[in-house]
């Protein structure tokens, strides 16, 4: 991670997206680039976590809600400005995610990841259920028309524009973090934990932040998730959107931020490609997830690039 | 009222205990927990409301096909998915059980159907009446299902070659290799198992709770909320958390709210996780570096 070819695709990709945005004029196709650049916060998040640091987590879900919430809830009824209530939302999310990782910091790898399926069932429990904060299933939530400092900014290029920023800022989140000390910590962390403790390494600490690093960026992906959907509920934050969440870093690249953007739109895309097979979609996804593992385990981005390297050494000789 | 809520603790507790004896002895062997494991007690469920409604087969011949087809469904996912990959490759054993539990929710979805369906109890639906209690004859078949399975488990570990080797393999891996034991055959028996033993499982919980394709992955976390709980890696241990966590969901959904008896039950996962991750029965093991 944040290797000189990874900044530079990055940097493509981001560059590439409001190039899309623009030549597209279908609607359609703007809300699918739009939700793609939500997913790829989320993915970012979980690629700091999974990726450099190796701790899994199937509970992102929970954050992604925690941030659509707590926004949707300051915005309607605290009355609090958009741009604000988002950034709260993400913190929150943040918060909960330094709170849950203390207890299971003692957990790694197949326990964790069960323990944080857990803590994402719980909550969607929660979700479903406390239906005077969220509207649970049925009628779930409505929110107002995005605004900033009185613009309307409820226009599909507007969400595109606000979104690709916070995405940008994201980037620019992981990428110091992972050349920083923190990340070299975190590296350090994810090959051994005991080895890392024993040269000075605070692993809780450690894990605790880069908990709340994911948890924050999914929360903030929740928060534009509430304005870009407008009416959603709670099936929204269930264990599926962990698992596809997982899927998107694990397809693109465990070890490339751009690998997670790319991961991120792949599994935004496939659904809808897929969707003329209709019932058949669940079951190719998991087979398409399975193969990946198989084939290209360190994710399709990395595995593609190998490939290329090997035909082109395979020409020159 | 306590009496009606002890025995619905019990008979749910049975499933969970029959759920997590697959996932303890695929742990066992194999070092990893199995995430497509609850798929293979939908399957169970599911397959066995399909032989007895769609092919009319009667009760028994129906049952034993769905949990044989679990078992064979269990073998597939271990040779396909699992077979080669790095036994301390997590990320991927994870990633690829997840896989095969989507895939084999969706072929559920498409050749079976997403209807909820309610196959026939084994022996009516007429519930029967001990004392004050009446308990439902499906209830009586689980628990003689949980002590004919723990029992001939325990044979099968005990006295046959194969558990032999299992139990070898669970103990030292490495050990079990240059002894002569094919590591990759007791993971695949572990597989099979599982699958047999969930697909009962499944079967056996279908006429009380219903079936749906997509009931799996809530299954599986029960099932291994259970093994957690008891400490996974022995079977007693998967027994005695299925009844406590069957117990407490029970009575909260008798006491507090039936909405929020699967917080309790996973709660339960978490406290324990967090305050003796090794399980009530377990024995802590040794970190290796």
């Amino acid at each position: 991670m944040s290797s000189a070819i990874d900044r530079r695709l990055t940097l493509l990709l981001l560059v590439l997206l409001p190039i899309l945005a623009a030549i597209t004029d279908n609607n359609f196709h703007k809300s699918i680039l739009v939700f793609g650049v939500i997913n790829a916060i989320s993915a970012v998040g979980l690629c700091l976590m999974l990726g450099l640091a190796g701790q899994i987590s199937l509970g992102q879900a929970a954050f992604f809600g925690i941030g659509a919430y707590v926004t949707s809830n300051l915005a309607t009824r605290a009355g609090l400005e958009p741009a604000l209530a988002i950034v709260l939302a993400a913190c929150c999310a943040m918060a909960l995610g330094w709170a849950i990782s203390r207890p299971l910091s003692r957990l790694h790898d197949h326990y964790l990841a069960m323990a944080t399926l857990a803590f994402g069932t719980v909550m969607y429990i929660g979700f479903a259920n406390g239906r005077d904060w969220t509207g649970g299933l049925d009628p779930g939530m409505s929110m107002p028309k995005l605004t900033m400092f009185g613009q309307d900014l409820s226009s599909m290029n507007a969400l595109f524009a606000v979104s690709w920023i916070a995405l940008t800022l994201s980037v620019f989140v992981a990428n110091n973090i992972a050349g920083h000390r923190i990340g070299r910590t975190l590296r350090a962390m994810k090959m051994s934990a005991p080895a890392a403790a024993s040269v000075g390494i605070d692993v809780v600490q450690a894990k605790a932040f880069v908990f709340a690093i994911g948890a924050l960026l999914t929360g903030l992906a929740g928060g534009l998730y509430a304005y870009v959907a407008r009416s959603f509920n709670a099936g929204v934050f269930g264990i599926g959107y962990s698992i596809e969440l997982l899927m998107m870093v694990v397809i693109g690249s465990l070890n490339r931020v751009s690998g997670a953007i790319t991961g991120a739109f792949i599994i935004t895309v496939l659904p809808i490609l897929f969707d003329r097979f209709e019932d058949y979609r669940t079951l190719v996804f998991g087979v398409t997830m399975v193969l990946i593992m198989k084939f290209m385990p360190t994710g399709l981005v990395d595995g593609l690039f190998s490939l290329g390297a090997r035909l082109l050494s395979g020409r020159r000789r | 009222m306590l009496g009606q809520i002890v025995v619905s603790g019990i008979t749910i507790g049975a499933i969970y205990a029959l759920i997590a004896i697959g996932f303890t002895i695929v742990f066992a062997t194999n070092r990893l927990v199995n995430f497509a494991h609850g798929e293979f007690v939908m399957a169970g469920g599911m397959l066995y409301a399909y032989f007895t409604g769609v092919q009319h087969l009667p009760i028994a011949p129906a049952f034993l096909l769905a949990t044989v087809s679990s078992g064979l469904i269990a073998w597939l996912v271990y040779q396909i998915g699992l077979s080669d990959v790095d036994r301390d490759n997590h990320i991927a054993q994870v990633m690829i059980t997840l896989g095969a539990g989507i895939a084999l929710k969706g072929a559920a979805q498409v050749w079976l159907g997403k209807d909820t369906l309610f196959p026939p109890a084994f022996s009516g639906q007429a519930p029967m009446s001990l004392g004050t209690l009446t308990v439902s004859s499906q209830a009586l078949w689980i628990a003689g299902g949980l002590l004919t399975f723990l029992l001939a488990l325990h044979v099968l570990l005990k006295y046959t070659r194969l558990g032999a080797s299992m139990r070898a393999v669970s103990i030292n891996h490495y050990a079990a290799t240059l002894m002569g034991i094919s590591p990759g055959r007791a993971a695949a028996m572990a597989f099979v198992l599982a699958g047999v033993i969930g697909g009962a499982a499944g079967g056996l919980l279908a006429p009380l709770a219903s079936t749906h394709y997509d009931n799996g992955i809530f299954l599986a976390i029960k099932g291994f909320a259970a093994a957690i709980v008891g400490g996974i890696g022995s079977p007693l241990g998967a027994v005695v958390g299925g009844l406590v966590l069957g117990l407490s969901e029970s009575l909260a959904a008798g006491y507090v709210s039936s909405v929020y008896k699967d917080v309790v039950s996973l709660a339960l996962l978490l406290f324990v996780l967090i305050l003796r991750p090794q399980g009530l029965l377990g024995r802590a093991l040794p970190q290796k570096l």
